[in-house]
């Protein structure tokens, strides 16, 4: 048997791998922290200074304007139909099953990576389907960039695709402030709404256990 | 005798080489702002042969695109993909942040609770149909 087995099977391995494979933290990435779905940055970073422009049209501090709050940063676009919804709406949906205690002490930022498209108008009708309570940001395609260095990712880019349309590349991680100011932690694509439910608290308390 | 009649049509495909396929699990998430869903479902070959993903149809819409999610480190990326290959005994599940179908241009923007008619293309000239319940984002499928 053993060598037909094995040679049927280790197609579909290797099909497995390549679809579960991704996930594997580049150098420097945040690294798995046990049992969690939070990854811990080594070495957590201060909140960055930029601003850009909310969804009413006004300068947004990033800083100033979420300092003592957890803060939920995630960068992508409208025009996504898989990461980005998927992370929003699991947030949202986390947040509003915890007590209002704990959620008014949480802001989410969403940052467009694609502010050509994403007019302000789109973002927050785009946001409110999860949360009316969520900030969208744009600005310049240079600002927006300047945000993502500022976090130290890559800037997004544009592929062109078929029929003239393009896709944006972005960061598939949330990252998330403490009330201290500090980005202590990434959240992966994948973080279901029942973990977020149980970090989400964790967040708010730390450095205590809530 | 019903058992092993029951079995030749599998006998026939294996005798022949040929790929054995079936698409099932498929379900798509309601687009946010009505223009934009994403469409999974999951291909199995249990045939020998290899067959190729060509793309997908959905009815009532005019682009679906085969996307490819890619997160390396930090990074996420999509990709699109003319084709897929789906070898001989092997599984392949398109998933939020792996695979999806991209789907555009509705004439209608499908609402939860709606069921999507995708008809999923092979190289081989097979084309199967399934149906695809529209799920809102934050709904885990099943």
């Amino acid at each position: 048997m053993r060598l037909q087995h094995l040679l049927l099977a280790a197609p579909l391995c290797l099909l497995l791998v390549s679809c579960e494979g991704r996930r594997a933290p580049s150098a420097g990435a945040p690294e798995a922290g046990g049992e969690s779905a939070a990854r811990a940055y080594p070495n957590p970073r201060p909140k960055p200074e930029f601003t850009l422009t909310d969804t009413e049209g006004r300068p947004y501090a990033f800083r100033q304007e979420t300092e003592g709050y957890v803060t939920l940063l995630f960068f992508g676009y409208t025009n996504c139909p898989d990461v980005c919804p998927v992370h929003m709406a699991n947030i949202a949906a986390a947040l509003h099953k915890l007590p209002d205690a704990v959620a008014r002490q949480v802001k989410v930022v969403f940052v467009t990576t694609d502010p050509e498209r994403d007019t302000p108008a789109r973002i927050r009708a785009w946001l409110d389907h999860f949360d009316p309570g969520f900030v969208g940001l744009t600005g310049t395609q240079a600002a927006v960039d300047s945000a993502q260095v500022a976090m130290h990712l890559p800037p997004a880019f544009r592929e062109d695709s078929v029929g003239g349309t393009y896709l944006v590349g972005h960061s598939a991680h949330v990252i998330a402030f403490t009330r201290d100011g500090m980005a202590r932690f990434a959240f992966p694509f994948g973080t279901r709404q029942s973990e977020w439910a149980q970090e989400i608290p964790r967040l708010v308390a730390y450095p205590d256990q809530p | 005798m019903k058992r092993l009649l029951a079995c030749l049509p599998l006998l026939a495909a294996c005798a022949a080489d040929r790929p054995v396929l079936e698409v099932r699990d498929a379900y798509g998430y309601q687009p946010v702002l009505g223009d934009v869903a994403a469409v999974y479902f999951t291909v199995e070959n249990r045939g020998r042969a290899a067959d190729t993903l060509q793309g997908a149809d959905v009815a009532g819409a005019q682009v679906a695109m085969i996307h490819e999610q890619v997160t390396e480190g930090d990074r996420a990326e999509m990709r699109h993909l003319d084709m897929v290959p789906v070898p001989g005994g092997t599984v392949l599940v398109l998933r939020p942040g792996g695979l999806h179908l991209m789907v555009e241009g509705f004439e209608r923007a499908p609402v939860a609770g709606d069921t999507l008619l995708v008809t999923v293309r092979f190289a081989s000239g097979d084309t199967l149909l399934v149906r695809a319940p529209v799920l809102a984002y934050g709904d885990e499928p099943r």
